[in-house]
């Protein structure tokens, strides 16, 4: 089933912090699927930085001295390459934020820094000028570690899994980042059948995934379609047209959000907006779970497609 | 009057205060439904249930006899296996509207989401503005009016029943013709909408009929042009 939700604030700020507006409605979502939870959350670096959330799974790196070692076997190899200016580890999720980037959205670059993390045994889940991802398995409450109800930030996602089509696996827990491409990620509610083959085509084009999920594949399209000069708006109507299955999907950039709805209309969102923000979600019951504001809401249709970008 | 606050209460206990609330006083109004799931299900007696807000997926479903008013939106299945009695939705809803209804009104006067009325039986829908997509699909018997434009593959496949559309029928599904709108037709439809304050219908509107052409009644395998519709 899944529960899918995004919030978007129009002038890139608010008093009410955007992770207690995702938080809130993941929560509520929780009904729709507990087999994962996972937030894709744009703040504000500064200019020059990036940062990289990385997942040490316990069962590999269950004594603190093996995570140490793991840790400062990637803070060397990074540094050979990049500045770090500084590094934190909570839960399973380690932060590292780079400084002095200056090649922000060179994918060759991105490349480099994917492989240096992940040769000592870790998962990338996310790298971005602005987006971090943070997921976990469980429900929303195994977030509350990362103290993501208090992130600031102008955009997100928010996603709770009920596994159908993957493995229960904290890799496989929603939003999927679009590697290498920083700052892209995705939220699914749905199943595509024909992931393997679009998979199989992106592979042999370059692309790398991190896992055999089907959610993974929409994000990488969708980016391979921004680098081939499309619009974001293009690229939700391509993937109607390219994706086999069913699907209500959200996709966040650094500019903004915007979704997709399948041409049978199969997984819901409902849309709320207003001059401050735009709030969707799989259930009326999660938005109203946030919003104490006019509102006004609307049910998108059939292939319908939309962004807010800023 | 009944009033009842959802706040604070579980489905099961809300539920059972309307059916005690009925039995009481015949008439219940339930405040902050906050888009709850499985409200008013499975009714079985005379009165009125008022929501003050949104309801979320199955409100009233398998209802008799009762009529249910929703002052805001709902979500999926709204009314679905209606047996007899009345719904109507002052906002919008959500998918599956009237799926499967064996009887009764259900009245919705925003859009109607996707597969609205999806293998209505019988009954009457209004809806008063668009539907999605397949909206009206395996119509067995009863009456829609949608007084929007339709969506995709509307009607399709439908045995019997009558769906009468103000807006655009772009796209009709398989075996779902535009056939002549007769005065009775005319009566019964200005006598639906002024029923239920329906807005927005100009004066003398123009509903197109459509019924089932009935070339799926008997399926020939052999007819290689229908498989291709067909699938």
């Amino acid at each position: 089933m899944c529960g899918i939700a995004g919030f978007f604030y129009k002038n890139g700020h608010n008093t009410v912090p955007l992770g207690s507006r995702l938080n809130s409605m993941a929560s509520v979502l929780g009904s729709r699927g507990l087999d994962g939870t996972g937030m894709a959350l744009y703040g504000d670096l500064p200019d020059g930085h990036m940062a990289l959330r990385i997942h040490l799974d316990s069962s590999r790196f269950n004594e603190k001295s093996e995570s140490d070692l793991a840790i400062s076997k990637i803070a060397t190899s990074l540094e050979k390459l990049v500045s770090i200016d500084s590094i934190k580890y909570t839960g399973n999720i380690l932060r590292i934020e780079l400084k002095e980037i200056e090649h922000n959205n060179d994918i060759g670059f991105m490349s480099k820094v994917t492989s240096i993390v992940e040769q000592s045994g870790t998962e990338l889940f996310s790298i971005g000028n602005s987006m971090e991802i943070i997921k976990d398995i469980g429900p929303a409450v195994e977030l509350e570690d990362y103290k993501v109800a208090d992130f600031q930030g102008s955009h997100g996602l928010t996603h709770t899994r009920l596994a159908t089509e993957s493995r229960v696996d904290i890799c496989y827990s929603h939003p999927f980042w679009a590697r290498p491409f920083p700052d892209i990620a995705v939220v699914h509610n749905g199943q595509l059948t024909n992931h393997n083959k679009l998979r199989r085509s992106l592979q042999r084009r370059g692309y790398e995934f991190s896992t055999m999920n089907d959610s993974e594949v929409i994000a990488v399209f969708i980016a391979d379609q921004l680098l081939n000069g499309l619009t974001l708006e293009e690229s939700l109507n391509e993937s109607i047209e390219q994706l086999d299955g069913t699907f209500t999907y959200l996709i966040s950039t650094a500019d903004g959000i915007g979704f997709a709805k399948d041409r049978f209309s199969t997984k819901p969102l409902i849309v709320a907006e207003n001059k401050t923000f735009v709030a969707m979600a799989s259930e009326e019951v999660a938005l109203n779970s946030m919003i104490s504001e006019e509102t006004d809401l609307y049910e998108p249709t059939a292939r319908a497609v939309q962004t807010w970008l800023r | 009057m009944a009033s009842i606050d959802c706040n604070g209460l579980t489905i099961k206990e809300i539920n059972r205060a309307i059916k005690q609330g009925l039995s009481k006083d015949g008439e219940v109004t339930l405040t902050n439904p906050n888009s709850r799931h499985n409200l008013g299900v499975g009714l079985d007696q005379p009165g009125r249930v008022v929501f003050e807000g949104s309801v979320g997926y199955y409100c009233g479903g398998m209802l008799k006899q009762c009529t249910i008013e929703i002052n805001g939106n709902a979500g999926w299945s709204v009314a679905s296996d209606m047996q007899s009695g009345t719904v109507v939705v002052r906002g919008n809803s959500s998918a599956c509207a009237g799926a499967a209804m064996r009887g009764g009104t259900l009245i919705v006067h925003g859009n109607s989401g996707p597969r609205t009325g999806i293998s209505q039986k019988a009954g009457t829908i209004v809806i008063g503005k668009d539907v999605d997509y397949m909206s009206g699909f395996v119509m067995q018997r009863g009456l829609m009016v949608v007084c929007g434009d339709t969506g995709g593959a509307f009607a399709d496949s439908i045995y019997e029943g009558q769906l009468f559309v103000l807006g655009a029928t772009d796209d009709l599904g398989n075996d779902a013709i535009i056939t002549e709108i007769l005065d009775d037709d005319k009566l019964k439809i200005s006598g639906l909408l002024s029923k239920y304050n329906i807005d927005g219908i100009p004066e003398n509107p123009r509903f197109k009929k459509i019924v089932s052409g009935k070339k799926l009644y008997n399926f020939d395998k052999s007819d290689f042009k229908l498989w291709r519709v067909a699938l």
